[in-house]
């Protein structure tokens, strides 16, 4: 009888510690955000399919399970479509806006963790990163910089793809993917995903993004 | 005692004649080591292209120097790398051989006047940056192939410098190295050492403000049976320019 209600203890402990590691949640939120464009709270659920919209001077943390977390910038819009860290892999498509993102390091595995936007997808390979796109007259640019760890990055018209290393970044448009390289601006970004105290948002970010310092020449 | 003090006037005259002789052929420092260089330069970009003119005034003490103009391009081969042709005029600079001794007393010599004499340069030049990691510092490093249409003499000038690019004004520091090809036994003809700062008056103007010290190497031009012989004129170099970039 004591066995068994130690088993039954020990099941029930795994099974909230199962729950609480998948369990995907709005964790943080300042201002306002939506749910496929229902408004949305401060632990509302997550699922696949969901299409996430921040107000303007927004700002939204999202736990994605498994030690994945993601920072949703104000006026961004971005779709969860496969939510599934650990066998077929998460895929994140993000319309407009920034976002920080951290997938947990999984030893050994592909890169289960993808975001994708009009002229490119990131796979992830137990990382922290910001991706940004930002409309330049008629095109899209999208910007990605690496905090920890890798991403690979392949455009949306190229058929091979890139590393981008920890403190690199790349800009990746209809003439496809920079090299990637230290992007100076990216020094500035509020990378915080865990302390609500110590959360900001990006809003500026990319204002010195298209100024490229060594870029111009002094005689 | 007499004897003695007499002796003593003529050694130091003798001393003085010998060391007045010794020196005659051996261009005296400049009165003042400051000098004062300014620029007016414009950059256009299309594309991978870079066109650029400058116009500048020199007072190079030791060199002399007068006014320049410049025109030339730069293609990007990279992102922060790039080659570059430069065609230009100066008038006033002064070379070694313009150290020249008196056709009446050849014991004697002087600095021709160079003050209107024009001569053309011909530059080729090829530069790099690149960041250093994530500190937000920089470096950078470049190497120009002068020719002196004058007397044909040809010196690589070399520049390394250490930047911090920063919006509205980045510091920096530079060494520039000049480095004679074909008209000097001695391997190093110039060296500066710059302090500079680079400050957005405007996006597309700019003023660069340089401070630094250097010096001259003079060397005795090559004569048949004659030693060779080189010294050092110290200088302060002050420099300020003014950079417009066209959109």
């Amino acid at each position: 009888m004591y066995k068994l209600k130690n088993l039954w203890l020990a099941g029930l402990f795994l099974l909230i510690l199962i729950s609480e590691s998948t369990a995907q949640s709005v964790v943080f939120l300042r201002g306002t955000m939506s749910i496929n464009d229902a408004p949305a709270q401060k632990d509302a659920s997550l699922k696949a399919g969901d299409k996430i919209k921040t107000g303007v001077d927004s700002l939204a943390i999202l736990d994605l399970g498994s030690g994945s977390k993601l920072k949703v910038e104000a006026d961004t819009e971005i779709m969860i479509e496969t939510l599934d860290h650990e066998t077929k892999g998460s895929l994140y498509q993000l319309a407009r806006g920034k976002v920080v993102a951290r997938a947990r390091k999984i030893v050994g595995q592909k890169d289960l963790f993808n975001i994708s936007t009009a002229t490119a997808s990131f796979g992830v390979r137990g990382t922290e990163f910001f991706v940004a796109v930002e409309k330049q007259e008629d095109d899209l640019d999208t910007w990605m910089c690496v905090n920890e760890g890798q991403v690979v990055v392949k455009g949306k018209n190229e058929t091979t793809t890139k590393l981008v290393n920890q403190g690199e970044g790349v800009r990746v448009n209809k003439d496809g993917t920079s090299d990637p390289r230290f992007l100076p601006w990216t020094k500035k970004l509020n990378w915080e995903l865990d302390d609500p105290n110590a959360v900001s948002a990006n809003d500026g970010a990319l204002k010195e993004a298209y100024h490229d310092p060594l870029g111009q020449d002094y005689d | 005692m007499k004897g003695a003090t007499c002796t003593f006037y003529s050694l130091l005259l003798l001393c003085f004649f010998v060391s007045h002789t010794w020196a005659s052929n051996i261009p005296p420092r400049p009165n003042n080591d400051r000098e004062y260089i300014s620029h007016a330069r414009v950059f256009k970009k299309w594309q991978d292209w870079q066109a650029q003119a400058e116009l500048g005034l020199s007072d190079r003490k030791f060199r002399a120097g007068g006014r320049k103009v410049q025109v030339g391009a730069r293609y990007q081969l990279t992102a922060h790398e790039k080659i570059g042709f430069h065609l230009g005029g100066q008038t006033g600079l002064r070379h070694n051989t313009d150290w020249v001794a008196r056709a009446d007393n050849p014991t004697q010599f002087f600095w021709q006047d160079t003050k209107d004499r024009f001569e053309g340069i011909v530059i080729l030049e090829a530069q790099t940056k690149r960041w250093l990691g994530r500190s937000g510092l920089a470096w950078d490093a470049r190497v120009r192939l002068n020719y002196f249409e004058h007397n044909q003499f040809q010196n690589l000038q070399a520049r390394l410098g250490l930047l911090y690019p920063r919006a509205g004004i980045t510091p920096g520091i530079q060494a520039e190295f000049s480095l004679p090809l074909n008209y000097s036994e001695t391997g190093l003809d110039e060296m500066w050492a710059y302090g500079y700062a680079m400050i957005d008056i405007t996006k597309q103007l700019k003023q660069v403000l340089k401070i630094g010290p250097g010096f001259y190497r003079w060397t005795q031009p090559e004569t048949p049976g004659a030693a060779t012989f080189h010294t050092i004129y110290p200088g302060m170099r002050f420099e300020i320019d003014f950079n417009y970039y066209f959109k």
